[in-house]
């Protein structure tokens, strides 16, 4: 609660919510241009696009609001006091990943709202449209969870803060970036001829980013605008274990920096 | 407490609350470890305030005292009184990030007091207080200590606490020097006491003879009519028989050693050993 109340006064969730709705909004503009007469909910094309939004902004949000929660406090003499409360370091990390998930979710469910309000009030909606949409929030959510815990592992190990924020751009740069080119550029090359489908998902799996693409992307109609489509048909994993192993990606950092949080010494 | 900086203040401060594990050797606070599955227990029974106060400063005094509270299952009412107490709760309803360093110590001080804890850990708490909220701090402590609590704090400021504790700790590189009441401490370590003496109108010849007998006392330092004889401890209560014994003096002071002269005789002794 108290993490919460204090993103809120700290109007970090404000604008959190402005930059994912005002970029959501350019881009729905944008897509809607692009779509001309093609006979397609406009709110499907709307989903792809806004995937790729989530995939930059959620974690580098996340990872903006966590990089500096355990260092900064403790470079700020804040930590000790804290921690002399009658609170466990469990109880204090975990409260502070309560609140900071919250404002992530509240953000991103803000900002995407307003972001498909054009498209709600012009048009006709699928069913599937919604469904898609409704998949792009809850992954999205769970992304911002992830790099939110990764942030937590950082924010742990390193002992400046200055130190934090260069590994946690580090890590977003790898994650979004570097992953990817580093795998189509094995699966073009001569190499990745010889993997099976099945070694491409896990290889799929190592990044959460990619696990959130296949998450939003996979219905099939939004399959189709994004750049996911080759990889999404050699790709035959279910919903169900996406959600898995974006769980499994959400805990074990999480679990990881309670651990190390314990041995910290102040 | 008190010790140099880097003697090992804040570091077993840390230990008492459980911030870091002892290299060898146990802790034991309110009969328990503060580590492991007592921490909450022991945690509701202390009050800390730590050297440099930074509380989130985008949330007023109240805010912070409620969480507290909360935390420490105290009631509303508590909040009020100790905010009154230490004279903070006219700004109870300001952002932190506006108060002043005295402000902050004293809400510090605040929700340290919270559920009347059985042991107040401060560390340096008067360090950037001016003499005025020192007194009161110091007040406000000794306050506390009698109504049976324990307080533990550190400090550089020697003769400001002098008057106000009864049990003193004094670390050097991370050893305990001395640990014991104040007046044994003073008397077990028998420093020179200087007596100062204010001379009456006597004779010139008088006043001469009598300095001159001074002298078989210890050394002594003068200045028209005041006069400043350092003697041994032995020899203290000779020297106050002799001199109140004579025609001479108008009026006598004792300035028995200070914290600060015990403080540099310690760890000049502790240098030749």
């Amino acid at each position: 609660m108290r993490e919460l109340r204090n993103s809120l006064s700290n109007r970090y969730l404000i604008t959190m919510i402005i930059i994912l709705a005002a970029l959501g909004l350019t881009l729905v503009s944008i897509g809607s241009s692009t779509t001309g007469a093609v006979k397609v909910d406009r709110l499907t094309v709307q989903v792809a696009s806004l995937s790729s939004l989530s995939i930059f902004l959620v974690p580098l949000i996340a990872l903006f609001i966590s990089y500096d929660s355990v260092v900064g406090e403790k470079e700020q003499g804040r930590l000790i006091l804290e921690l002399s409360f009658p609170v466990t370091r469990f109880e204090w990390l975990l409260g502070k990943f309560l609140g900071h998930w919250i404002a992530v979710i509240i953000a991103i469910i803000i900002g995407y709202m307003i972001a498909i309000i054009p498209i709600i009030t012009s048009s006709e909606l699928e069913a599937k449209s919604i469904l898609s949409f409704a998949r792009l929030i809850f992954s999205s959510i769970l992304l911002g969870g992830v790099f939110i815990g990764i942030g937590y592992v950082v924010s742990v190990l390193v002992k400046q803060r200055s130190n934090a924020a260069g590994i946690a751009i580090g890590l977003w740069l790898v994650f979004v970036m570097l992953f990817d080119l580093a795998l189509l550029g094995l699966l073009v090359s001569d190499a990745g001829k010889g993997l099976s489908a099945s070694q491409v998902n896990g290889l799929l799996m190592a990044n959460p980013i990619d696990i959130f693409r296949l998450m939003s992307l996979s219905s099939e109609q939004v399959n189709q605008f994004s750049a996911m489509q080759a990889i999404g048909e050699v790709s035959t994993l279910s919903f169900g274990l996406l959600t898995l192993s974006m769980l499994a990606w959400l805990i074990v950092p999480l679990f990881l920096s309670f651990i190390l949080f314990k041995r910290v010494k102040l | 407490m008190i010790g140099h900086n880097g003697a090992g203040k804040t570091t077993l401060i840390k230990l008492l609350l459980g911030m870091m594990r002892p290299s060898s050797g146990t802790v034991e606070l309110c009969q328990f470890n503060p580590i492991g599955k007592h921490e909450k227990h022991i945690k509701k029974q202390i009050g800390f305030v730590p050297e440099s106060i930074n509380f989130q400063p985008n949330h007023t005094g109240l805010e912070l005292m409620q969480y507290v509270a909360k935390l420490k299952s105290v009631s509303a009412e508590d909040i009020q009184i100790k905010m009154e107490l230490t004279n903070i709760a006219f700004a109870q309803d300001k952002k932190i990030g506006t108060y002043s360093k005295g402000m902050k110590q004293r809400l510090g001080l605040a929700q340290a007091m919270l559920g009347d804890p059985r042991v107040l850990i401060l560390d340096e708490p008067a360090s950037g207080l001016d003499p005025d909220s020192r007194q009161i701090l110091y007040q406000s402590l000794q306050e506390h200590a009698r109504a049976g609590n324990t307080v533990l704090f550190s400090s550089h400021a020697l003769n400001d606490i002098e008057s106000y504790i009864d049990h003193i700790i004094l670390l050097n590189k991370g050893s305990v020097l001395m640990d014991c009441s104040i007046a044994k401490y003073r008397q077990s370590l028998k420093l020179p006491v200087v007596i100062e003496i204010e001379t009456s109108d006597a004779e010139a010849s008088a006043k001469r003879e009598f300095f001159d007998q001074l002298k078989q006392f210890g050394e002594l330092n003068y200045k028209e009519s005041i006069a400043h004889l350092t003697v041994e401890y032995s020899h203290k209560l000779a020297a106050l028989a002799f001199i109140s014994g004579t025609q001479c003096v108008r009026d006598l002071r004792l300035l028995d050693a200070s914290l600060e002269d015990i403080y540099h005789e310690l760890l000049k002794k502790e240098g030749s050993s």
